[in-house]
């Protein structure tokens, strides 16, 4: 009987790593494309360089805890299997008050693989994150303005085609509409193939910026404005949710990414400046926005 | 302590006596389980409704969900202009004869591409006809025809009865060029959604039978159904249904999803959510949207409520829908029309015969009478107690009851009004679906140049926009410091600023934060400047030349900017821009400013 419980419990460590090995393969928790990778082609990788970076640093941690989480159990299983097979009631059990080396050595090596992944993931974080890292030529073509608000994405673009000369500049940009600004809401128009950066805002209460597939993630706090840097480097389209409960329309808090190459960047960006100054007559080019008046649609059939 | 060995007490005992303990058990999964079932969604009464004597709110209410059903089942009233939704079809040939029936199946072909035709799903058909089987445009024929008579003839599809056959088929074929919008392509997609679905089967006119399908093939048309309830052959050039109403069953639950936690069940804003949001969420019930393309007293055409949805409010608490589908979204739109349609019904007839029967009309009647009789006791006094010592003829009671005894021959009315108003509702939606209802300039825009934003800022101070928006666009001008008065009771409000008709305080729009909620193009301003706002203080400016609401709109449009002529073309164009900014218009509005003060 205590063998059977010993069992039992072993039987779940067991399952879970079973369960995650297989679940790495079926493409769900992190989503992957066979693209292009360091010049190799039909690599199975992320959508966006950065998303490959921290996939891999992902899997080096799961590797660590694995083996940990395996060789643990491993031992666990062996002493209680062993114990389990002592059946004498009457034999005394032995105490005994641990092992000073033991102790120490246990707590070195966590230290030591916990200092080693916070020095390798260096690179990629500031990457990620440190401004002084994003290229010169995206910091002074910001894509676009977001403005999260309970439930929605509100978006705004600069005026097609404009450069921002230095840093204040985009701040002056940002600090209020200017005149030529585009708007869209909760569709997020990206050229692929080249570091991009959007600005982040919020009009109520925190929100988060979340494309799973490109693994990019930034809250969104009120009060400050900030910049998020990232590349598509497929076309198509991308989900974009609201990663931090930001109220009871959360789970509504929807848009989509859409991806597209340069030349259908700008067309698509030019056909939302021409569906935003329509007047009645002026005919939009697109017989298609003409007879529905809707932007969002227009970009639906692009 | 006291209370512990209480409990303790309550255990012991419970110990002593398990069935006690079980029949506790047992009674708290049942009540969990309720607890746990959706609330049934039911349509709330206005308070028009519900300040009716007892049988006018009954009888009133009875009339609109006869017309208009409850959240569960919807009845699909083709007297109103809807898409209820379903795939049309016309039978082609009966493959019956050719022996291709297997037991308990029939199939036949049929031709899905034709025009819509539309009829009232009725499971409890027996051959007589009310006036809601009619396609609407058939509708107004038997309703001319019959005046204001409320009873309904029986009549066959022949022509036997009222009506000749021609008559009938003048109005069939103008219901079919009316219906013609409500097509539904048949796509595999869609052929394989409709199998186990309901068919009906419409000859011409009116329902025949009704089943399910069985098996759809979208290329070949052919259509096989289960062969219960369906004994005679299938004639060819049989109209077919499939799925009929499905739209606004669909737009239902998008609507109690997304919906109806701001906008309320009923549509009357008053969701559960509504008392936390400012602007408070729209009531569809009276028919006012106010960012709509038609004109000020016009139901919005199905474009805008499709636009407002997909690209929300900003500024308000409206989200955007745009990652709905779009025939989810139609879907919606449908409900929301369906809704609004309804809301307006209940309103009129409350309104109708809230005129004599409400208990307001009732308690002042009493008040007077009480009054009077006061008076007269009290001149009675005076003159010494001479004559006869005056009696309250009008009591409570009788008041009331005399009231209930008219209302009795009066509710016999009710069936009328909601013909003539259903009419109306239905004539308003209608009309607002055509081009011609919709506003569009009969110019194009004025170039945004800094002379024509000049002279926008001359009309805006010239046409008192300032009153409310204030002279530099900020939404603070004098009248949101002056007490407005309510136009039902005369009385001014209890707050200083402008209220809504809904009876809400409401602040003129701030122009200079570039936030515009019916829409940032050029037209949409075009149309609120042109028409207004329903159910706003914001009158309607159509009186203004095209050149002089474009030149306004460009004013508008360059507020949020820090510099008044941002964006303008530098090269001076059009005369020297430059200097008719800093000459012309500074003095001018001066000038202006000082006059509208004077005033």
């Amino acid at each position: 009987m205590k063998r059977l419980w010993v069992a039992f419990f072993m039987f779940w460590p067991l399952l879970a790593v079973v369960v995650c090995w297989f679940a790495a393969d079926m493409n769900w928790w992190l989503p992957r494309h066979n693209g292009t990778l360091g010049g190799a082609e039909g690599v199975t990788t992320a959508f966006s360089p950065i998303g490959q970076r921290i996939d891999d640093l992902f899997h080096l941690i799961l590797i660590i805890t694995s083996v940990v989480f395996v060789g643990t159990h491993i031992a666990l299983g062996y002493v209680v299997w062993t114990g389990a097979k002592n059946v004498d009631e009457d034999k005394k059990s032995i105490f005994t008050h641990g092992s000073h080396n033991l102790e120490v050595l246990w707590t070195i090596i966590p230290a030591g693989i916990l200092l080693f992944i916070a020095l390798y993931q260096m690179d990629t974080w500031a990457e990620y994150r440190v401004k002084g890292t994003y290229p010169e030529k995206a910091l002074r073509t910001p894509i676009a303005e977001i403005t999260a608000r309970q439930f929605e994405w509100r978006i705004r673009y600069p005026a097609p085609g404009r450069e921002f000369a230095n840093d204040a500049e985009v701040d002056k940009w940002l600090m209020g509409p200017q005149p030529g600004d585009l708007y869209s809401v909760n569709e997020l128009h990206v050229p692929t193939n080249r570091p991009v950066i959007v600005h982040l805002r919020s009009m109520d209460v925190q929100h988060s910026f979340f494309v799973p597939k490109l693994r990019v993630k930034q809250d969104a706090v009120p009060g400050s404005i900030i910049p998020i840097k990232f590349e598509v480097t497929k076309p198509g389209e991308y989900e974009l949710l609201c990663a931090e409960l930001c109220g009871w329309g959360h789970y509504k808090m929807g848009a989509k990414l859409i991806g597209r190459s340069a030349q259908e960047h700008d067309a698509a960006i030019e056909q939302l400046k021409q569906d935003q100054d329509y007047d009645g007559i002026t005919q939009p080019a697109d017989p298609v926005a003409n007879q529905t008046e809707s932007t969002t649609r227009v970009a639906r059939t692009n | 302590m006291h209370m512990n060995s209480k409990i303790a007490c309550c255990f012991r005992r419970a110990r002593a006596a398990s069935p006690w303990m079980t029949g506790l058990a047992s009674a708290l999964v049942i009540v969990t389980i309720v607890g746990c079932s959706p609330p049934t969604a039911e349509f709330s009464s206005s308070e028009e409704t519900a300040g009716l004597l007892p049988p006018a709110a009954r009888a009133v209410k009875n009339a609109v969900d006869e017309h208009f059903g409850t959240p569960d089942t919807i009845v699909a009233w083709l007297r109103m202009p809807l898409a209820f939704g379903g795939v049309t079809g016309v039978v082609v040939e009966d493959k019956d004869e050719s022996g291709s029936e297997t037991a308990g199946s029939k199939t036949f072909k049929v031709d899905f591409s034709g025009p819509a035709m539309m009829v009232k799903y009725d499971q409890n058909f027996d051959g007589e006809l009310s006036l809601n089987e009619f396609p609407l445009s058939l509708q107004e024929v038997l309703v001319e025809k019959r005046g204001s008579k409320s009873t309904f003839e029986r009549y066959d599809r022949d022509g036997n009865g009222s009506f000749s056959a021609e008559e009938i088929e003048k109005a069939r074929i103008k219901s079919d060029e009316w219906e013609t919008d409500t097509i539904s392509a048949l796509t595999e997609e869609t052929a394989n959604e409709l199998v186990g679905k309901t068919v009906t089967f419409a000859d011409g006119l009116y329902v025949k039978q009704s089943t399910r399908i069985a098996d759809l093939d979208p290329e070949t048309g052919r259509l096989t159904v289960t062969a219960k309830g369906f004994e005679k052959p299938v004639e060819a050039g049989t109209r077919i249904v499939v799925d009929f109403g499905e739209k606004l069953r669909h737009g239902r639950t998008a609507y109690m999803q997304h919906c109806m936690h701001c906008h309320g069940v009923t549509g009357d804003g008053n969701g559960p959510t509504a008392e936390y949001l400012n602007p408070l969420p729209r009531d569809y019930r009276q028919g006012w949207f106010k960012f709509a393309s038609t004109g000020q007293n016009d139901p919005p055409h199905t474009n805008d409520l499709d636009r407002i949805i997909r690209q929300g409010i900003p500024g308000t608490y409206m989200p955007s829908f745009a990652l709905l589908k779009e025939a989810e979204v139609a879907s919606i739109v449908e409900y929301v029309r369906w809704l609004s349609m309804r809301g307006n019904l209940e309103l009129s007839l409350a309104g109708r015969m809230s005129r004599e029967y409400s208990e307001a009309s009732v308690q002042d009647e009493i008040d007077t009478a009480e009054a009077r009789y006061q008076q007269a006791i009290e001149k009675w006094e005076a003159g010494g107690q001479k004559g006869e010592e005056p009696v309250l003829e009008k009591t409570a009671t009788k008041v009331r009851k005399d009231r209930l005894a008219d209302l009795k021959d009066d509710l016999e009315k009710i069936p009328g009004y909601v013909d003539r108003y259903a009419d109306q509702i239905a004539t308003n939606w209608k009309q607002a679906q055509q081009v011609t209802h919709s506003i569009y300039p009969s110019e194009p825009r004025t170039p945004d140049t800094a002379a024509s934003r000049s002279r926008g800022r001359l009309l805006y101070l010239r046409n008192n926009c300032h009153n409310c928006h204030g002279v530099t666009g900020e939404g603070n001008g004098p009248r949101t410091r002056e007490f407005d008065k309510d136009p039902v009771t005369n009385e001014p409000y209890p707050t200083p600023g402008l209220y809504n008709k809904w009876g809400h305080p409401i602040e003129p729009r701030n122009l200079t934060v570039g936030m515009y909620r019916g829409g940032r193009r050029p037209l949409d301003l075009y149309r609120r400047i042109h028409e207004g706002m329903p159910g706003t203080p914001m009158p309607p400016y159509g009186k203004l030349e095209d050149q002089q609401i474009w030149d306004l709109v460009n004013y508008v449009m360059s507020l949020p900017y820090e510099d008044p002529m941002a964006g303008t073309p530098s090269e001076s164009e059009e005369e020297p821009a430059e200097e008719n900014v800093a000459t012309v218009q500074e003095p001018q509005n001066k000038q202006l400013v000082a006059e509208n003060a004077d005033d």
